[in-house]
């Protein structure tokens, strides 16, 4: 990593001696200090959403576990039955918004269905995709609401292998606040920070 | 203490204490202050991306669970922060057990418990007030002191005027050392 810019680099000629010595305080912590983490890991944001969750009682981990073993065994049964009925999800649905193919992803194909919120603003959300490319160890992709072609928040994260993969996620953010549904990818040895291109785009206005 | 051209955002302490109510608003807003800081204090004190994760997101769980008994009286909210993460990361290293493969930064580094635990310190507030600046001016900083891009490279890469850089500089500096006053001083 290059060693920072000098302060009179950083804010001009102009600035007056007093201002400039308080400047200079901020300046000397900031380069005494090791870098922050560039980013967040949308797994670990995920993690601690969850935890705040209205506490349950009387769950010991191991029945926690079994139970989500059990609550998984019968979503995996009825999603399978939802699906060869009549090809619809387990949710209750208020769109189904087909993603548009970008360069990067040639032969990629997704749609994603927001279902209703529950009553604490949670919109259930699944995004079905396939043609992604799997990606290596350690690689992932990730679902963003956008504004106004940035980046905007994570909505979850996912990994591909042969054939379709259907992701689903809760998010808590206000959907009006974006205006775009983004897809990308995370290659390991990529700085966590860069520009990413776009792999799918969808229309985030219902 | 004032900050420039903001109103006053709600102290650590008063969320702490709404967190304890269950309120899962503050909560996440604790997160958003403090999961940078915490993250890196892990990355420094355990070495690897894994445990790091694992030991925020088991600060954060202590937060949620142990909110209730934080006291404005006997430290700030920031401290008692701290002091959650420390625990946290302190127990996630003891439950090492497999080999250790990789050496974690502190090992080579010669100061002794007092001088550790004051940078630590040190890093953690300045960390924590870096996460409280507007995005805009976090983001120059954190180009600029962190990756060591020149003024030039960082308006080119946010494709904004350079004066325009050079303004989000000079502010986001002058708010951290209203920020950070007391360490400042």
């Amino acid at each position: 990593m290059r060693e920072p810019p000098e302060l009179r680099d950083l804010v001009g000629d102009d600035v007056p001696d007093d201002e400039l010595r308080r400047l200079r305080r901020a300046d000397a912590l900031l380069r005494s200090v090791p870098p922050p983490p560039a980013e967040l890991p949308p797994s670990l944001t995920g993690a601690v959403a969850a935890i705040a969750q209205p506490r349950a009682s009387l769950w010991t981990p191991r029945r926690a576990i079994a139970a989500l073993a059990l609550a998984a065994a019968i979503a995996g049964v009825f999603f399978a039955l939802g699906t060869l009925a009549d090809g619809e999800g387990g949710f209750d649905e208020r769109a189904a918004i087909p993603m548009e193919v970008l360069d990067a992803a040639p032969g990629a194909r997704a749609t994603i269905h927001v279902g209703d919120p529950d009553e604490s603003g949670n919109w259930p959300l699944r995004l079905e995709v396939e043609g992604l490319e799997p990606l290596p160890k350690g690689g992932y992709y990730l679902l963003w609401l956008a504004k106004d072609g940035d980046f905007g928040v994570a909505c979850g994260s996912f990994r591909v292998g042969d054939g379709a993969t259907v992701a689903e996620w809760d998010v808590s953010y206000r959907l009006g606040d974006y205006d775009e549904w983004v897809v990308t990818a995370y290659r390991p040895g990529e700085p966590r920070d860069a520009e990413r291109p776009w792999l799918l785009s969808a229309d985030a206005r219902l | 203490m004032a900050v420039l051209g903001m109103a006053l955002p709600e102290s650590d302490a008063a969320l702490i204490e709404r967190t304890g109510r269950g309120d899962r608003a503050a909560f996440e807003e604790l997160y958003r202050r403090f999961a940078r800081p915490v993250l890196a204090m892990a990355l420094r004190q355990l070495g690897d991306n894994g445990r790091a994760e694992d030991a925020t997101q088991e600060t954060f769980a202590a937060i949620w669970r142990s909110a209730r008994s934080y006291r404005p009286d006997r430290g700030s909210g920031s401290a008692w922060l701290y002091a959650v993460a420390r625990h946290a990361i302190i127990d996630r290293a003891r439950q090492r057990t497999e080999p250790a493969t990789e050496v974690p930064e502190e090992a080579a580094d010669e100061a002794g418990p007092d001088e550790h635990a004051e940078s630590s310190w040190l890093a953690w507030r300045v960390h924590s007030a870096l996460d409280r600046l507007p995005e805009r001016e976090r983001v120059v900083l954190e180009l600029a002191y962190y990756s060591g891009l020149s003024q030039s490279e960082i308006a080119s890469y946010l494709d904004v005027p350079l004066g325009t850089v050079k303004t989000r500089t000079r502010a986001g500096l002058a708010r951290l050392a209203d920020l950070l006053g007391e360490v400042t001083e």
